[in-house]
């Protein structure tokens, strides 16, 4: 630890000059001599990223990402508690509430025991990684995982590149995964560079151990409004209410409610829409099939759900048709969910308040109990 | 952007290539003039303007004001243009809120209740340095230290110096601008030297200060939900961690100006071990305690009156010095609390020369009275950083409570674990001090230094808390 020098060295650097003899003596030598060293520097800096990488190793899961590592946490001390998954973005975390759905379920005729793995801004990569990484040591008695996510293009956030939420899930086999999922996908050539460049960042400060040391000698705390939400979840097997009417999305929907209650008017004609002649792009073809692999793999039967969103997107209906996935209940049709897409029933434009969320827990249980009854 | 962002290192690269390619002088400044505003753009473009414009009515000002024949009074109303235009600027981004807030405050415990009034004004990053930076300009071609510039590229080049625009050092005028005079030279440069205080800037930024930041944040936003010893962990790291976020700015700045081939001034020297409040300001920030001195302390007449002369404007210089880091009343009570300490060591000096067992102490009384002396003024510094810190004065005060009379309701507690590494950055800190490395690195042989760079960087990494936390002297 060498490194409080600054204050010694300012004067030298403040007085970078050398004597003409001194230049003299330098010049015509100095750049083969300075790329030498750059090289040096670059292939030490390798070497040790590579064996600081063995010797502290990331968990696969760490306990520092934020929503998923309590969540991970929570699961490894109970997991042969439950024989039912679900794992999805926040439309599941806010959405389905497991002590209602186990109840819903028994009543309808099959007893379960629910945990919801649901997470915030789950994206279409990230939750087939999580699903994989938590099924991998799957509970002795799992039956059933539902799973829901959004088939975007891939995209990792730039602003959230040096997060442990981004970082933790960028080995190279997932980068690989992701670059292949982008690159199948019918996107421009501009677009698919722009995609996997999004995911290089997060790789590389993977890759380099950045805050592996402090993490595990010293765990980030989470902040207090993180440890009070943990807290909720932690007691709600999973499940995060949406209570806090000051929220700005809140805010936002209450003041623009005409316009979600035209989003919706646009729903409703669309489950109608012929989507006979459409096709699944390879891409989305090839996450689904990794998700019911990796939930077969543990035992269970894959059950796809679309929430009651406003999601312009058909892809799990195509899915479905094509025979992609086998069991897909499906909430996105204002016609048949009406009490789902009420403006009363809605804390903002994508999620339920927690009414709305009781229902829809008991709805979902009673279609779960119809669909895998024989 | 901020210099320990990946994108910094690859924008440093660009520009550190580019211009040591580029071989007439002229074109190196147009570079980085380019390079500084799209640093800043980075930010907020929009805030462009104000550089811009500020840098034009100083360059104005200046060819005026160094126009031969102008009458006292010409140059007089020069000046007050440049002040009114880059004071101006500072109080309406800075300030306008707060003296409103104030006035209202005011005019409401006078009786007179007023309708309060918030703009919506975004506090442009760096706006104090570089405000100071070009007032610097004009006020030494008024004092006749400096000639005016012919070359609108070099003060604005001076002005913008990406290295060191949102957050110091305060560079004056006259220190670089005639660095631009002549193109220079890379093999005039002590790369080791600016690589390894680079480094030395990261470790202090990414290592320290960002890891103590969310323990920091955590006690200042309830102190009365922690125990007493937790206050002192609190305010230890605090102190720590302003420490070392902004000299580690400062590191960085320096080297990157260095590898540019530019010179930036000191603006740290073991502040933690000032033996007096004096002292401390020789040490801390320097080159903004010395531009106080000059265009503030002085021109108010120094320490050329009488003694409470001296004392009203010591105390003068340090609230407005308080007021420049904040438009809060905590930041006024933090430059008063040093202001009266260095009006307390002057009356103790002149105390201490009376008497003759303090004036010549033997040896061991010499020894123990320099610790006193550090650990005295060490404990009034963490006492002021309080009122720095803290966003009301009951906070404030509750953390003095803790700090001062060892109270507090709270029973939350805080790692105990931090009093260890306090220890042990305050020994290496001294032990840098007393030059224990600096023949090491710099008789290295290359290829090994180059090595040893590589896997020290690599480890760093490993030290860097994830997430980003700003600079703290990115809102001054």
């Amino acid at each position: 630890m060498f490194i409080l020098i600054s204050d010694v060295l300012k004067p030298v650097a403040a007085h970078p000059r050398r004597t003409d003899e001194q230049r003299k003596r330098r010049t015509g030598r100095l750049i083969p001599r300075y790329v030498r060293s750059c090289l040096a520097s670059v292939v030490a800096f390798i070497v040790a990223t590579v064996i600081l990488g063995q010797i502290i190793p990331s968990p696969t899961i760490p306990s520092n990402v934020v929503f998923i590592g309590p969540k991970h946490d929570y699961y490894q001390a109970h997991k042969n508690d439950y024989d039912t998954l679900f794992f999805g973005s926040s439309r599941v975390y806010n959405h389905v509430i497991p002590d209602v759905f186990d109840s819903a379920s028994e009543r309808a005729g099959i007893a379960v025991d629910s945990y919801n793995f649901g997470v915030p801004a789950l994206r279409a990569l990230d939750s087939i990684v999580l699903l994989e990484d938590v099924l991998s040591d799957p509970p002795e008695n799992l039956k059933w995982v539902f799973f829901e996510t959004t088939l975007d293009k891939g995209y990792e956030p730039i602003q959230n590149a040096r997060t442990h939420r981004s970082m933790y899930w960028h080995t190279w086999e997932n980068t690989g995964f992701a670059a292949r999922y982008i690159l199948s996908s019918e996107a421009s050539a501009s677009a698919k560079a722009m995609l996997i460049a999004s995911h290089l960042l997060p790789t590389l400060y993977r890759q380099m151990n950045v805050g592996r040391l402090f993490s595990q000698v010293l765990p980030s705390e989470f902040s207090a409004q993180e440890r009070a939400v943990t807290k909720i979840f932690t007691r709600n097997e999973g499940y995060f209410p949406l209570t806090d009417k000051s929220s700005p999305k809140r805010q936002h929907f209450l003041a623009n409610q005409a316009d979600y209650e035209a989003a919706v008017a646009r729903l409703a004609e669309e489950p109608n829409a012929d989507i006979t002649q459409a096709r699944l792009p390879e891409n989305k073809r090839m996450l689904l099939a990794k998700a019911t692999q990796a939930i077969r793999d543990a035992g269970a039967k894959p059950i796809f759900i679309e929430p009651p969103s406003l999601s312009p997107e058909h892809d799990f209906r195509i899915a479905e048709q094509q025979g992609d996935i086998e069991t897909l209940l499906s909430y996105r049709d204002p016609k048949r969910f009406p009490q789902l897409y009420e403006p009363l029933q809605r804390f903002d434009s994508e999620h339920l308040t927690e009414r709305a969320s009781q229902e829809f827990s008991q709805l979902l249980a009673k279609d779960f109990v119809q669909a895998v009854q024989p | 952007m901020i210099f320990t962002e990946f994108r910094f290192f690859l924008f440093f690269a660009v520009v550190f290539g580019v211009y040591w390619t580029l071989r007439p002088n002229s074109w190196r400044k147009a570079w980085i003039l380019l390079c500084s505003y799209a640093f800043y753009g980075a930010w907020d473009w929009r805030f462009l303007s104000l550089i811009i414009g500020s840098t034009l009515v100083d360059y104005v000002v200046g060819l005026n004001l160094g126009k031969e024949g102008k009458t006292p009074k010409a140059r007089r109303g020069w000046l007050l243009l440049s002040l009114g235009v880059n004071l101006g600027a500072l109080a309406f981004f800075k300030y306008a809120n707060f003296f409103a807030d104030s006035a209202v405050g005011l005019f409401g415990w006078l009786g007179l209740p007023m309708n309060s009034v918030t703009l919506n004004v975004v506090l442009p990053v760096g706006i104090s340095f570089y405000t100071f930076q070009t007032l610097s300009y004009s006020l030494d071609i008024y004092a006749g230290r400096l000639q005016p510039r012919k070359s609108l590229l070099d003060l604005a080049t001076f002005v913008a110096f990406f290295p060191q625009l949102v957050a110091g050092p305060i560079v004056r005028a006259s220190d670089f601008l005639p660095q631009l005079e002549s193109a220079r030279q890379f093999s005039q440069i002590n790369v080791r030297a600016c690589l390894t205080l680079f480094l030395v800037g990261f470790f202090k930024k990414a290592c320290v200060s960002d890891n103590l930041a969310p323990i920091v944040d955590r006690y200042f936003a309830e102190p009365s939900a922690f125990d007493a010893v937790s206050g002192w962990i609190g305010v230890l790291s605090y102190t720590t961690q302003i420490y070392c976020d902004f000299s580690g700015y400062s590191d960085m700045a320096i080297a990157c100006a260095g590898l540019l081939g530019y010179e930036l001034c000191v603006n740290f020297n073991f502040p933690y071990f000032a033996s007096s409040i004096t002292d401390f300001w020789r040490r801390w920030h320097i080159s903004l305690s010395t531009w106080l001195k000059d265009y503030l302390y002085i021109p108010l007449g120094g320490n050329r009156g009488g003694q409470w002369f001296t004392y009203r404007n010591l105390m003068l210089t340090m609230v407005l010095g308080g007021l420049w880091h904040g438009a809060a009343w905590t930041f006024v009570v933090w430059g008063a609390l040093h202001g009266g300490a260095l009006i307390i060591n002057r009356e103790w000096s002149k105390f201490a020369k009376a008497i003759p067992s303090l004036a010549r102490p033997s040896v061991w009384l010499s020894m123990l009275m320099s610790m006193l002396n550090v650990a005295l003024t060490f404990y009034w510094v963490c006492i002021a950083w309080v009122f720095f810190r803290a966003d009301s004065f009951g906070t404030a005060l509750s953390v003095l409570r803790s700090f001062v009379l060892m109270r507090s309701p709270g029973t939350q507690q805080l790692n105990l674990g931090l009093f260890g590494v306090f220890f042990v950055l305050a020994c290496l800190h001294w032990l840098t001090s007393k030059e224990v490395w600096t023949h090491a690195v710099d008789n290295m042989p290359t290829q090994l230094y180059a090595v040893g760079y590589g896997f020290a960087a690599a480890l760093l990494l490993t030290l860097v808390p994830v997430g980003y936390t700003p600079f703290i002297y990115f809102q001054f």
